[in-house]
């Protein structure tokens, strides 16, 4: 593995690489250390990446890196944060499969939830703030957050059984 | 037995205060199997908004390719010279070179990645060795006037990784020792000519015209040039007719 070769791995596959980490780590931080580290063990020459599977072993590499990070979290803090167990057996460790049923998802949120409902969704979950704070930045009542909230979780928890998908 | 609805309104209560509860407590809540699959699903579609965000994201890959090389230099370096097998035979006179060439390369960024090339005989081999591996690998390799090499001095050169290479029979190379004068080819296969100029650029070089892979040109390349200049100037060719797809030459 020559400089060159490292440096084209990493500008070619980066912003798939980061974007994986993200959102399973939904932290910047630790989200570039993963991908630092993936590109690091390159280097120290244990491991060989052949180009034509270059893609595929470099996604699998921070899957696996992030699932590790998981781990070692506490457990109320995997549960609050919603943040994937990393004994779950049931993600699929295909990116492109599991992208594809992600954006299926997206599509499903955008047509059946509300704006405010997505909007409450994300600021609780995403930006993990808490009902009080939300609540706040809505200029809303915790109570109505909580009903928002409720009704964004009743529908995507809906979404998996109808349609019975597996995740 | 819990209706789904009170198990939801469970969940969101726990997840505002997480703190309260004991890991104990978490596992029993999680061994029932309908909240373990709420907890995933909801997680999933934690991810999924995020995925969904993530689009209109772009990460500065150049600045932290930057910081990488910068943490990893030496790593970098031994790396390469490990590949070139040729990390035992620095010269002596090493470090004078390097300041001599380094003050010749003041206009480019200053890098440690380093190739001495000795003989040609070396450098053959090692392009020989780099080809056989199907490695497109780019060195420039600069030809010394042979009539007069010392013994104690062996002629070195350096390359960066923005400087071209060529694997050409050395004789049919001119080159210069100062990588921002023009690089001449004279008389080389299209086929050098473009890897070393797509790997001057980080861009890779398809041929949908094999015919075209072994007409010789003589062509002045002006590394000051964007790509697409380069490209341009190239195109002038009454033969060839080279295309820019994401990141790859494609000659036509």
């Amino acid at each position: 593995m020559t400089r060159k070769d490292v440096e084209s791995l990493f500008k070619t596959y980066y912003t798939q690489m980061y974007h994986l980490a993200l959102t399973l780590l939904f932290d910047e931080a630790e989200s570039k250390d993963v991908v630092s580290e993936v590109f690091a063990s390159l280097l120290s020459g244990s491991t060989i990446v052949r180009a034509d599977n270059a893609k595929a072993f470099l996604l699998a590499s921070v899957r696996y890196r992030c699932l590790n990070v998981l781990q070692h979290k506490q457990v109320q803090e995997r549960f609050a944060r919603l943040l994937t167990d990393g004994t779950d057996t049931l993600i699929s460790g295909n990116t492109v499969e599991e992208q594809m049923q992600m954006e299926e998802l997206m599509h499903y949120v955008r047509e059946n939830l509300s704006p405010m409902e997505q909007n409450v969704f994300q600021l609780r979950y995403l930006r993990e703030m808490t009902c009080q704070e939300v609540a706040e930045a809505l200029k809303v009542s915790r109570q109505t957050v909580h009903n928002h909230l409720k009704q964004s979780v009743e529908k995507i928890r809906k979404y998996f059984n109808s349609n019975s998908k597996a995740i | 037995m819990m209706t789904e609805k009170q198990r939801i309104e469970w969940l969101l209560e726990l997840q505002e205060h997480p703190e309260q509860l004991t890991e104990e407590q978490l596992q029993q809540i999680l061994a029932d199997e309908e909240m373990r699959q709420l907890v995933k699903q909801l997680g999933f579609a934690k991810r999924a908004f995020k995925h969904d965000a993530l689009k209109n994201d772009t990460p500065d890959v150049e600045g932290e390719w930057e910081k990488f090389a910068a943490s990893h230099a030496n790593e970098l370096t031994n790396a390469t010279r490990a590949e070139g097998k040729l990390a035992c035979t620095i010269p002596c006179k090493e470090e004078e070179d390097e300041s001599q060439l380094d003050a010749l390369d003041e206009e480019k960024p200053k890098s440690h990645f380093h190739i001495y090339l000795f003989s040609h005989k070396i450098a053959a081999s090692f392009i020989g060795v780099l080809l056989a591996s199907g490695i497109a690998f780019a060195a420039i390799q600069v030809v010394r006037n042979i009539s007069t090499p010392k013994p104690q001095q062996p002629t070195t050169e350096q390359t960066t990784d923005i400087d071209p290479v060529t694997s050409l029979p050395a004789d049919t190379v001119k080159a210069d020792t100062i990588p921002v004068e023009p690089y001449i080819f004279n008389n080389v296969p299209l086929d050098s000519m473009l890897t070393a100029i797509a790997t001057a650029h980080g861009v890779g070089v398809e041929f949908e015209n094999e015919a075209v892979r072994q007409l010789r040109f003589h062509f002045v390349w002006k590394r000051e040039d964007s790509l697409s200049r380069v490209v341009e100037k190239l195109n002038t060719f009454e033969a060839v007719n080279i295309g820019m797809e994401d990141k790859t030459l494609v000659v036509r």
